[in-house]
């Protein structure tokens, strides 16, 4: 195969053509497993199929799908965010706040969005002043937010005056009296962020820092400040759900997103978005979302208390973490991965 | 004590995903002998020391070790044989203590604690051997990166190998600490050790063995007793790059009315460099060989701080403070080590972007994939990549991954081209291409600045080449001065090989 | 090399400054409010910090190994729940049940450590869910109630574990020389031994262990048992003394256990420990707790402090760490 004697043969180089491989657009694997989940629990109870049940679905997928769209960009650049479920929180609770300070509650709304961007402002740019990484940062930040949050709210639940006022009818309505406005601003941004980190320079620049940080300093690329935006970006949804939450609930209670941060990095790895970075699929944690909560809205249909949220929610995520890594796996042995030279 | 062969390596391959390392490689090494294996980076040298250390299985082929054959599959199985190894890039506990990496997992415990005072002793005459005089407390990453290597050396030693296998083990040692190596080393063989020596360094090898095996694109070509070796085959070997390199542009290309872009250097401290002054300009390579060459990089690239000096690039402007920096301005980094400018599980297309799009601060907000696949089919084309733009660029062979890493500055045209080892490991066609690709940088316009520790690279393909001793700038040599021998001189010695006052007693290393 | 002096060297060791922050903690805590230092609360504060304490110590050699586990607090509710549940009912006397609890808590560390070493999850995502998982058990098992204890005088057992004694105006459980006797022999593991050695070299470079032939992998997964088994120790001694059993005790503990880890002085990166820096931690952390209280700020702002010294003590590390490298 190779020659060492006369030069034109590229000698030492495999010398076939690449097979042209169909390669499967990412979000592949979670459509599938969307589609087949619906399909058997369908099947295991009819009731699961009523326009209602998928819509109530759809609507408790929203906020958690919120965080996930963010989290794909933080793990997208191999970063970890574990606070957002405590931005979350807060960002209801000073949105709730200000409302109750007399504030119009859509300008506490915005507040509360700002606060949270804010918030994850913060870590990034403790992450790139402590040079730690953003899974360390994001521990002890998550302690300090929920702190706050508890001594705002008294550690009770928290629930602002005003019912009646546009804010709350609009967000706990619903367009074409059937789809919740959760849902819909949830597909919407949904859309927009795939865009984003497929189509614009700042999700160019989010993929390469994340295949190669060292690479992408070499070639220019300012990979601090595309962290700090990722984790910004991460804040502000964070905060924009926590107001939507306050909104179509009307209250915040101590619990509340508590698991969040968790369930968005699960949907977002069942959606095709690596822990090692480099890649994401946006789309791929939306779908991700809906079939966690897909199956949770299963197991309460059947009667399984609630209790069992908790387990499953821990048991769903270590097992998408480990289906992740074995898929992982698989590929490298096809591959036959190896350092050529050391 | 039997005559037979203590290793006996058979038609061993590997290939790495599309690149094949290994094919068909033979060695034999005679017991209680130095046998050193030759060839130059690439050639597979590193990844045979692997297999017969354990880290890396061989596809195909067979071992045979004092006479029995073998399977070498874990690094605990090698030094079960009796195998020892120093490695080209020792793997070491930075914070942990000289002793305590001395004696990893091979610590004498009595009643279940560990004896320090045993290890210390045990230590003690081997460490002095060798000229690493350190307390053995010091956590490790207060060394040198010599005394590091020497602490490596050290460690293999102490299990009493059988067949030592060393990977360019004086990469990092200055003058003096090589040839304590060296004796050591002789003194290991008449007690009857048998060792592999791998270097691309032939003048080493061929002092210190007894056999030698030269090595190309993965296989054996020449194996012989040191003594019989003809000078006609020395020449041989030692020729084998010559047709590498493509002709230097006699005519270095004049801009009319304008001065040539250019870097001038004064007094640049910073490293290991001190008081270095020189004006590199475009058109030329620039050759920079010796200890401190690769901190000039650095403090070209951003990498390190000056302590002193001014610096003054073609754009105005002095050092670069960042990496970041730099690469906005146009000054780009190659070295050898790929993982620096390759985002291998991105599309070739994807990697071509990475300056055009990535790095710019003006321009367009979005990124046009389909902009982006016909930049590189240009690319493709232009610099005979083997692949199609979807694929994922570590699929590419280790001279393939080059060619994208300098295809994506090639879209923006640097202002100035580091260059550090760029060729390392890469096959004998695809360096071909890469040299001739630099010439053309260079003749477009390009500051190119080229650091090789393969003297022959920098006398092939460079215009003028300064020698660094000791981080002072020891000479400059230049056109048909060129030669392997004056730079190795300037760089040992610090002075020019055609001094006729010997000083004697020159200040050791 | 320099003769450095006695007080030199010891201002150079890592736990040094721990030494100093709990000094000077107590100082103004003592400062603001003399009950501080009171018989009474010493003894309080004591009995609950030693059974946090050992959780703290197998945590220590688990985030020297380079690992985390989080699923340390629910472990704490969960193993007491078990044990009490089995009692209940009538299928076991406590001591079985203790036994039957450990055991559970071993094998959920060697699952945590499976996924850990095999499918090379990171440490942090796979005990988070873990967590989940055991803390959604001990709500099932209860149906979210707190389990009914007995009084646990008289079973040699709770005597073994939580008997206590008078020295003094001091009230002394015997869990504080079980977490001694711990701290002692994980310290001596640690520094002196050859499996303290595999620890600090699997966390501090792993693939360079691994060339050496240190098993890395079983290390990780025999630590990870121990901080199971330690956390369910734990949370049933402190059941003991008690009386309690609360399928929802010990949340949030892991992140404090952490806390308490990282400000004695070991990396967080893995590769290098210290039991003495982990005591001190805890120390400091606990003492913090009962300290503010005491001044009178509202309880729920111990969140907020702990978030802020884990922060200000990683960026102390870090800054230490780049010095040194700086000066190399």
């Amino acid at each position: 195969m190779t020659k060492t004697d006369t030069a034109p043969p590229l000698a030492g180089s495999a010398n076939h053509q690449p097979r042209r491989r169909i390669r499967l657009p990412a979000e592949t694997g979670a459509v599938v497993a969307l589609a087949v989940l619906v399909a058997v629990l369908g099947w295991l109870s009819p009731s699961f199929l009523e326009p209602a049940n998928l819509l109530s679905v759809l609507s408790q997928a929203a906020l958690p799908g919120l965080l996930a769209i963010g989290m794909v960009f933080v793990l997208a650049t191999r970063e970890i965010d574990v606070s957002a479920g405590a931005v979350f929180h807060l960002a209801a609770t000073f949105t709730a706040l200000l409302m109750v300070a007399g504030m119009d509650p859509w300008l506490a709304a915005l507040a509360g969005v700002t606060a949270g961007a804010g918030l994850g402002l913060i870590n990034g740019l403790l992450v790139i002043a402590l040079r730690l990484p953003a899974l360390l940062v994001t521990l002890g930040t998550w302690w300090m937010i929920q702190g706050l949050s508890l001594v705002a709210g008294k550690g009770q639940t928290f629930a602002p005056t005003g019912a009646g006022s546009g804010f709350f009818t609009t967000l706990s309505g619903k367009a074409f009296t059937v789809v919740p406005a959760a849902g819909i601003v949830f597909v919407v941004l949904t859309m927009a962020m795939h865009v984003v980190l497929h189509r614009t320079r700042f999700g160019y620049r989010v993929q390469a820092v994340g295949s190669n940080p060292l690479a992408a300093t070499y070639a220019g690329i300012p990979t601090g400040k595309v962290k700090v935006l990722t984790l910004v970006l991460m804040g502000a949804v964070a905060g924009l759900a926590g107001v939507i939450h306050l909104g179509s609930q009307g209250a915040i209670a101590p619990g509340d997103g508590g698991t969040f941060a968790l369930l968005a990095i699960a949907a977002a790895i069942i959606g095709g978005t690596s822990l090692s970075g480099g890649s994401g699929s946006v789309i791929g944690a939306a779908i991700g979302m809906l079939v966690l909560q897909a199956i949770q809205s299963a197991m309460t249909l059947h009667g399984v208390d609630a209790i069992w949220t908790a387990f499953t929610t821990g048991a769903l995520v270590v097992l998408a973490l480990a289906i992740d890594r074995l898929i992982r796996l698989w590929r490298d042995w096809r591959a036959g991965h190896g350092d050529p030279l050391g | 004590m039997s005559d037979s062969p203590i290793l006996f390596v058979r038609t061993i391959a590997k290939r790495f995903g599309g690149t094949v390392v290994l094919e068909d490689m033979n060695l034999t090494v005679e017991r209680g002998s130095i046998h050193a294996l030759v060839g130059e980076s690439g050639a597979g040298k590193s990844t045979l020391t692997k297999v017969l250390a354990g880290i890396v299985r061989p596809d195909s082929g067979v071992i045979e070790f004092d006479g029995k054959t073998v399977t070498i599959d874990s690094p605990n199985a090698a030094r079960k044989l009796g195998i020892g190894m120093v490695l080209q890039q020792p793997v070491l506990f930075a914070e942990r203590s000289v002793l305590a990496n001395l004696f990893v997992n091979r610590e004498p415990v009595h009643n279940g604690l560990i004896s320090r005072r045993e290890m210390e002793a045990r230590s003690r005459d081997l460490l002095r051997q060798l000229g690493l005089d350190v307390d053995v407390h010091t956590p490790l990453r207060d060394l040198g990166p010599g005394e590091r290597q020497l602490v490596a050396i050290a460690r293999a030693l102490l299990e009493n190998p059988r067949l030592l296998i060393l990977d360019d083990p004086n990469s990092a040692l200055d003058g003096r600490q090589s040839e304590r190596l060296f004796a050591a080393l002789r003194g290991l063989k008449a007690k009857g050790m048998s060792m592999l020596y791998a270097s691309n360094r032939l003048d080493e090898a061929l002092g210190i063995a007894d056999q030698m095996t030269v090595m190309r694109n993965g296989r054996d070509v020449l194996s012989k007793a040191r003594q019989d070796l003809t000078t006609s085959e020395e020449a041989m070997i030692g020729q084998l790059r010559q047709s590498l390199f493509p002709l230097p542009l006699r005519a270095l290309p004049t801009l009319a009315g304008t001065l040539r872009p250019q870097i001038a250097v004064e007094g640049l401290s910073g490293g290991i460099l001190s008081g270095v002054s020189f004006t590199a300009r475009a058109g030329e390579i620039l050759g920079l060989a010796g200890s401190g060459a690769p901190d000039l990089l650095a403090l070209l690239f951003g990498l390190r701080k000056p302590r002193q000096g001014k610096v003054r690039f073609s754009d105005g402007d002095g050092l670069p403070g960042t990496q970041t920096e730099a690469a906005r301005r146009n000054i780009c980094m190659i070295s050898g080590d790929r993982g620096n400018g390759l985002m291998a599980d991105k599309s070739i297309a994807f990697n071509m972007a990475n300056v055009v799009v990535g790095a710019r601060n003006w321009g367009s907000l979005w990124y046009s994939p389909k902009a982006a696949l016909r930049r590189a089919t240009r690319q493709i084309e232009a610099l005979r990549i083997r692949s199609t733009p979807e694929m994922p660029a570590g699929a590419l062979s280790a001279g393939g991954q080059q060619k994208v890493v300098i295809a994506k500055w090639l879209e923006i045209g640097p202002q100035v081209m580091l260059l550090d080892e760029p060729a390392r490991g890469i096959d004998i066609g695809s360096k071909q291409e890469i040299y001739a690709l630099i010439r053309q940088m260079a003749a477009s316009g390009c500051i190119v600045l080229l650091h090789s520790r393969e003297l022959s690279e920098l006398t092939g393909l460079c215009d003028r080449i300064l020698a660094f001793h000791q981080g002072r700038l020891a000479g400059e040599i230049a056109g048909d001065d060129m030669d392997v021998g004056k730079v190795l001189k300037l760089i040992i010695s610090g002075k020019p090989a055609d001094e006729r006052h010997q000083s004697s007693r020159e200040s050791a290393a | 090399m320099e003769n450095h002096s006695l007080i030199q060297r010891l201002i150079a060791r890592p736990e040094f400054g721990p030494f100093v922050l709990l000094v000077v903690e107590i100082a103004v805590f003592w400062g603001f409010n003399h009950d501080f230092l009171s018989p009474q609360n010493i003894s309080n504060t004591l009995a609950f910090t030693v059974e946090l304490g050992l959780i703290a110590l197998a945590m220590t050699l688990l985030m020297t190994s380079g690992e985390f586990d989080l699923s340390v607090g629910s472990l704490f509710g969960f193993s007491p729940v078990l044990m009490w549940t089995l009692f209940n009912a009538g299928v076991t006397s406590l001591e079985v049940g203790f036994v039957v609890a450990l055991l559970v808590a071993a094998l959920i560390g060697l699952v945590n450590g499976w996924f850990v070493t095999q499918l090379k999850i990171p440490s942090f995502l796979v005990t988070l869910g873990m967590l989940l998982v055991v803390r959604g058990s001990a709500l099932f098992i209860t149906d979210g109630f707190p389990q009914r204890t007995w009084s646990a005088e008289g079973s040699w057992l709770a005597e073994a574990l939580v008997g206590d004694f008078f020295i003094g105006p001091f009230r002394i459980y015997m869990s504080l020389f079980w977490f001694i006797a711990a701290a002692i022999a994980l310290g001596y593991v640690l520094t002196q031994s050859r499996t303290g050695n595999w620890i600090q070299a699997g966390g501090g470079n792993p693939n360079a262990a691994r060339a050496r032939g240190v098993n890395v992998n079983r290390v990780k997964i025999g630590l990870f048992v121990l901080s199971s088994v330690m956390a369910s120790l734990a949370g049933v001694i402190s059941s003991l003394r008690t009386s309690a059993a609360n399928p929802n005790s010990g949340t949030g503990y892991e992140l404090e256990v952490i806390a308490m880890v990282v400000i004695g002085g070991t990396a967080l990166t893995g590769g290098r420990g210290t039991i003495i820096g982990t005591v001190l931690g805890i120390l400091i952390l606990r003492v913090m707790r009962n300290g503010i209280v005491l001044i009178g700020v509202p309880g729920l702002a111990y969140n907020i402090f702990i978030g802020a010294i884990i922060l200000g003590m990683m960026a102390l590390h870090s800054w230490l760490e780049r010095r040194h490298q700086a000066g190399t």
